[in-house]
């Protein structure tokens, strides 16, 4: 299959796919309507049987298998796409990755299909930043492709083990920048920070299991001057469109050096885009003050009270 | 005998040593052991006697290291030298059968062993870096990153070279230059000829002759390998401001390697772990160590299924350095053979080439060797590579497929008669403001300063002339 042909592909599935998960979205409101009718009248376990009940089970479970086998399907149309090398064995780092564009599932910051690969040993997490440009992604999802520009973990980056390899690559209409870490030797207890598009991090255990962790992503912690980590021979990047995959450590020719975007996280959620700073404004205003708080609390105790 | 301070080990003459082992203690050296040569000795049968017969057979841990070198189940080889250095070559034994130790063998030249005792290889690690290693705690930029094939990463080196002939070129010349360049032609000359001479004060060389058993990797140059150059931003195409000629410019990553070998490399060391066997040994890890004042250039050579060698470059701060040399020692003292070797069974390693060492000093390809790699270790051929501007360049004949020739140290290599310089053209020197050469220099008979003949007073100290 050709890529445009996949891509056409993709563009189809998808469509499927969001209208799917929006009816998932509406059953399942309906399910919690139902349910919270169901608990005020106190006849529970009649309408758990009742035929609207059942027959939205009924749908809700189709539609969840429709959502499975779109995820199979878009599993099979991820390219392997090569985003890094690792700086101490030289290994490439290939994954399944959406590069049609964030509309993907592998973007899905809630629940990412994300295909489970063999990493190389030195692997430690993979994190990015995005230039969002032309059409957004309407899908239902919340899509996190990061800052607007370049930057690395000084956290993560300051352990003696582990260095980061910088890479540019199209993520559809967008540009996006791949930092992906890599430790030698691989300790398991480095600090982490959440992977790629999604709010977790994953550390592998001593058995071998992996335990999934949230992370602390403070923009405010991140560092988008890049120019002391190459300096330092701790940051190294590959020359865009670079079919080699070099590894390179000089600065003069470096293209991630100085660029402009926005420093805050960015979410993309059908087709409207913010930022982790305007979530907090917004918040801040809606914030309740001290009495207001007083107030609620008084009232739900009242409410509780009559129950 | 002496012991050395600091360290748990003996310094013992060679002829102490050859009578220990064949007149007293009556050992029969395997074929891999580094006392070979000392018991060579004619009077080796001869037992000590004495005093410090007695303290040597009293010794436990000494005759406990000397069984060890007398036969080692695994032996890491280093040669040291190159830069400012010259040759020198010494081996770390060991045999868990007889002691826990590794025991680390350096003949001296006025005819000392200096054997010193190790209790694992981080020890042997720490004391290689503290000895040898640089002392910047700071890491540096990997400008060689990898993967980088072995015939790129010889072109590498080269250029490192290539940039110290250009600062060299541009010093005698008096030609102070912002931007250090080479020609294409001298830079290809100039790898042949580096090749040819075996001149280890150069990086090129010293790689070649300082990595045990790097013949036997396979090596397939070709024209392509010199893109390593650009990619890496080692060097890029430029043309002279004269008469517009092709000439490769040292760019960022080649000017900061260069200046740095240039200024603070001063030697290098090449090391083999191999595995013994009854016939030998059989290298199993090889990586090459090249301090400078910046850095510990760490080069671990690997050869990958597909028969191909490559070379994986680090820049190492002195903890790394001790922390990954130990991990490679601790990889290659816990090799064994391969089944199919008559030596002790094991798997053989991915990713790591081995070959057999006879008693006649070549090398053969080990049966379980990556299949591709022993059907071209030695046959590699080599594609006549071009310049950029598609110059013809002969082809190089490659150091492995000349017949091994004995290493010899820089002082001992055949010395080419030094042109003369009164055979030399010689260009007479021009006099400062284009005087006529036969106008006498008059100088003030009062301060000694060149005046101008004509005058009546000195302009310097104003006294009259006679």
């Amino acid at each position: 299959m050709t890529q445009s042909n996949k891509s056409e592909e993709r563009t189809a599935l998808l469509k499927s796919c969001g209208e799917t998960m929006k009816l998932i979205e509406t059953l399942q409101f309906k399910r919690l309507d139902l349910k919270y009718q169901i608990i005020e009248n106190g006849e529970l376990q009649e309408a758990e049987v009742s035929p609207e009940y059942e027959k939205l089970q009924e749908d809700l479970f189709a539609a969840d298998e429709a959502y499975m086998t779109y995820c199979d399907l878009y599993t099979d149309l991820l390219p392997e796409v090569t985003l890094s090398r690792c700086p101490f064995t030289g290994e490439l780092y290939i994954l399944p990755f959406d590069s049609f564009g964030i509309d993907g599932l592998w973007w899905d910051s809630d629940e990412p299909v994300r295909p489970d690969v063999k990493l190389p040993d030195t692997f430690l997490v993979l994190t990015g930043a995005m230039h969002l440009t032309g059409k957004l992604s309407a899908m239902p999802f919340i899509a996190m492709p990061g800052p607007g520009k370049p930057y690395v973990h000084p956290s993560v980056l300051l352990q003696p083990q582990v260095k980061a390899v910088v890479m540019a690559l199209s993520v559809g209409p967008h540009t996006a920048w791949v930092i992906a870490y890599f430790a030698d030797p691989l300790q398991g207890n480095e600090v982490l920070v959440n992977e790629w598009g999604l709010d977790v991090c994953f550390h592998a255990t001593e058995n071998g299991d992996w335990i999934c962790e949230t992370a602390d992503a403070d923009p405010d912690d991140f560092d988008f001057d890049l120019a002391p980590w190459i300096q330092s021979g701790k940051l190294l990047w590959i020359a865009p469109e670079d079919a080699h995959k070099t590894l390179r450590s000089d600065l003069e020719k470096c293209p991630y050096l100085n660029l402009q975007g926005t420093e805050q996280l960015q979410y993309v959620q059908d087709g409207q885009v913010w930022t982790n700073e305007e979530t907090y404004e917004t918040m801040a205003d809606d914030a309740l003050s001290e009495t207001e708080l007083q107030e609620l609390v008084t009232r739900l105790q009242e409410g509780a009270g009559d129950e | 005998m002496s012991r050395i301070e600091g360290y748990r080990g003996y310094e013992l003459t060679r002829g102490d040593l050859a009578k220990l082992i064949v007149g007293n203690l009556k050992l029969s050296l395997s074929a891999s052991s580094p006392l070979q040569e000392i018991c060579r000795l004619a009077d080796a049968s001869v037992p000590l006697d004495g005093k410090d017969s007695a303290e040597m057979l009293g010794d436990a841990a000494l005759l406990a290291a000397v069984r060890v070198l007398a036969a080692p189940e695994h032996v890491l080889t280093q040669r040291l030298g190159g830069g400012m250095l010259a040759f020198e070559e010494s081996t770390l034994c060991q045999n868990r059968q007889v002691c826990a130790d590794f025991v680390a063998l350096h003949l001296e030249d006025e005819g000392l062993c200096l054997i010193t005792l190790f209790p694992n290889t981080e020890a042997y690690a720490t004391w290689w870096s503290t000895s040898f290693g640089t002392k910047e705690p700071l890491p540096s930029p990997n400008y060689i990153p990898p993967k980088v094939s072995l015939s790129e990463f010889l072109f590498v080196l080269h250029t490192i070279d290539a940039f110290r002939r250009a600062s060299y070129t541009s010093l005698l010349q008096y030609q102070p230059r912002n931007r250090a360049f080479i020609s294409y032609p001298e830079l290809f000359d100039s790898f042949k000829n580096a090749i040819a001479a075996r001149d280890i004060r150069w990086l090129l060389p010293s790689f070649l002759l300082l990595m045990p058993g790097l013949s036997q990797y396979p090596l397939d140059m070709a024209q392509q390998d010199m893109d390593v150059l650009t990619r890496m931003g080692l060097i890029e195409n430029g043309q002279t401001a004269g008469n517009n000629t092709d000439v490769a410019l040292f760019a960022e990553a080649g000017t900061a390697l260069g200046v740095e070998f240039t200024r603070t490399w001063m030697f290098a060391a090449g090391f083999e772990v191999a595995v013994a066997n009854a016939n030998g040994k059989v290298g199993m890890d090889h990586f090459f160590v090249a301090p400078t004042a910046m850095a510990n250039h760490f080069v671990r050579l690997e050869i990958t299924p597909d028969g191909r060698a490559w070379a994986n470059h680090q820049t190492y701060t002195p903890e790394q350095l001790i922390s990954n040399m130990a991990d490679l020692l601790d990889h290659g003292f816990s090799s064994t053979l391969p089944e199919s070797n008559p030596a002790p069974s094991g798997s053989f390693p991915t990713g790591t080439a081995a070959f057999v060492h006879t008693n006649n000093g070549q090398a053969a390809p080990l049966a379980s060797a990556p299949q591709q790699a022993q059907q071209q270790p030695l046959q590699a051929s080599f594609q006549p590579l071009q310049q950029p501007s598609q110059a013809p360049f002969q082809p190089l004949q490659q150091p492995h497929q000349a017949p091994f020739q004995p290493l010899q140290q820089p002082s001992q290599a055949p010395f080419r008669p030094l042109q003369q310089p009164s055979q030399a053209p010689f260009q007479p020197l021009q006099q400062p403001h284009q005087a006529p050469p036969s106008a006498k220099p008059v100088f003030c008979i009062h301060c000694g300063q060149l005046i101008d003949a004509t005058s009546r007073f000195c302009g310097f100290c104003g006294k009259p002339q006679a």
